[in-house]
């Protein structure tokens, strides 16, 4: 008993640990591209090509004072951040890197993802209203709007996505893409699907509850050090998660592009990760190229275009499933 | 909890045994092999955030004082309390929210029977989707879902 507990720790460490060192790069590719798009150099000095930039930006902020104001809710102002970092961890349960390496390979995979994720919201919340001070309530505000904005149609989608693939099943919803990915008969839902993402990790242009022109910088104003680098690992490792959750859904998973010669001799989780990178590189291009929507635009938006588009589409490929006889059962 | 999960297996006869394996998930190894690793992964993600701020905490240099532990207000004095009545402008489409989601958490176990169920499974859902399409365009006219 006790060396299967040691043995699930290890197996959850090589997943945690090369997770966090992919969240650190991630923010130097973010910086790099950001850099190409706005015609400068982005950071290059600390290391070869800059490359060691984002473990001194997380020893800067380790060796920082942890601030805790005076007027805050001292316990709900800890957790806040903690919550952040804990969900956007335990998302990786679940996820099939590739066929046969999955963790917990359980039969309500993707309702267990569309928990964790929608959970997360809380941790904003919870910040926004312990912090006890204006620009985090405000944030923490908007961040319930967008929350009730985006996460119905998110639910139509993969629900969608489920008739189609027959199962809650992770793993059997790539493998029922072995034919056709999902995004060529549900292209709309994989577009609508991708801008939710961004409103579900609060990246631009729906970064409402942190937007720093408005709001200074929302709901982590009074956060410092090592609680405030909890948030932002957090939600980079969010945003990992929900490219991975994207490309099972819609773009194969773990499945090569074609399955003949050259293509199906590199192992699939090199496919599954270059799936998420190209996930990555679009988060990051959203943000170098769109300005910011305001809180009630992204409410119409969510109400008024996603929710009957993706209702109606949930109609018509359930119609199509029925009337052709092309049910999975 | 050992003991009393011994009382109840006294409890029951013999011929119960396999029910009641069945029905405490005694011999699920699903259950075990499947969900005790989330809860792993869950301890394991726990810990590590704790030690995370715990180690920052005591490793860097602690200097509190009163001006950088009050409230930040972009330069002057925080004038007021945070936690004043506010104007949530947004709380009817918060009710409608919880009408819409309770929807898709009808459909989603539709979802995965539909390929065994006869036409009449796949029409009373469409009705039901129906109408609540007709709701939705209702709100829509009256204005519910504009905020200002």
């Amino acid at each position: 008993m006790i060396i299967l507990i040691i043995c699930t720790v290890l197996k959850i460490l090589a997943i945690v640990v090369p997770l966090l060192i992919s969240v650190a790069y991630f923010t130097i590719a973010e910086r790099k591209i950001m850099g190409i798009i706005q015609r400068r150099k982005g950071p290059n000095v600390i290391g070869f090509l800059g490359l060691l930039q984002p473990l001194a930006d997380g020893l800067k902020l380790f060796v920082k004072e942890t601030i805790f104001p005076s007027n805050s809710n001292l316990v709900i102002f800890l957790i806040a951040p903690m919550l952040t970092f804990i969900l956007s961890l335990i998302g990786w349960a679940v996820l099939p890197l590739s066929k046969q390496i999955v963790l917990s390979d359980l039969n309500v995979g993707v309702l267990y993802l569309f928990a964790t994720s929608s959970l997360s919201v809380y941790g904003i919340i919870m910040a926004g209203w312990s912090s006890n001070s204006k620009y985090p309530f405000l944030g923490a505000l908007r961040s319930a709007a967008q929350m009730i904005s985006y996460e119905v149609s998110i639910g139509f989608i993969i629900i969608n996505v489920c008739i189609c693939a027959g199962s809650f099943n992770l793993s059997s919803i790539v493998l029922a893409q072995q034919n056709v990915w999902f995004i060529v008969p549900l292209l709309p839902m994989f577009i609508i699907f991708c801008v939710s993402m961004l409103a579900e990790t609060n990246r631009h242009p729906f970064d409402l509850p942190e937007a720093e022109a408005e709001l200074v910088s929302g709901y982590n104003v009074e956060y410092s050090a090592m609680t405030f680098a909890l948030f932002f690992l957090g939600e980079y490792a969010n945003m990992l998660l929900m490219s991975a959750f994207v490309s099972i859904l819609f773009l194969g998973g773990w499945l090569p592009f074609i399955d003949i010669f050259p293509f199906n001799v590199f192992p699939g989780s090199l496919w599954f990760s270059v799936k998420i990178a190209l996930g990555v590189v679009f988060f990051i291009v959203t943000r170098a190229t769109l300005p910011r929507y305001r809180y009630d635009q992204l409410m119409y938006i969510g109400w008024k275009t996603f929710l009957p588009l993706s209702l109606g589409y949930l109609l018509f490929s359930v119609g199509i499933l029925i009337s052709f006889n092309w049910l999975p059962t | 909890m050992t003991s009393s999960i011994l009382l109840l297996k006294n409890y029951f006869h013999s011929n119960d045994l396999l029910f009641f394996n069945e029905y405490f998930h005694l011999n699920n190894s699903l259950f075990y092999s499947e969900y005790s690793v989330i809860l792993i992964f869950l301890f394991v993600a726990v810990l590590l955030s704790v030690v995370i701020v715990a180690l920052s905490y005591i490793l860097a240099v602690q200097n509190p004082e009163t001006e950088k532990l009050s409230t930040y207000e972009c330069g002057f004095e925080p004038y007021e309390d945070a936690r004043h009545t506010f104007d949530v402008k947004f709380y009817l489409v918060a009710i409608l929210f919880i009408v819409f989601d309770i929807e898709t958490m009808f459909l989603i176990p539709w979802t995965n029977v539909l390929g065994q169920l006869d036409i009449v499974g796949f029409w009373s859902m469409i009705d039901f989707m129906f109408e609540l399409g007709i709701g939705y365009i209702y709100i829509y006219c009256v204005g519910a879902l504009d905020i200002n």
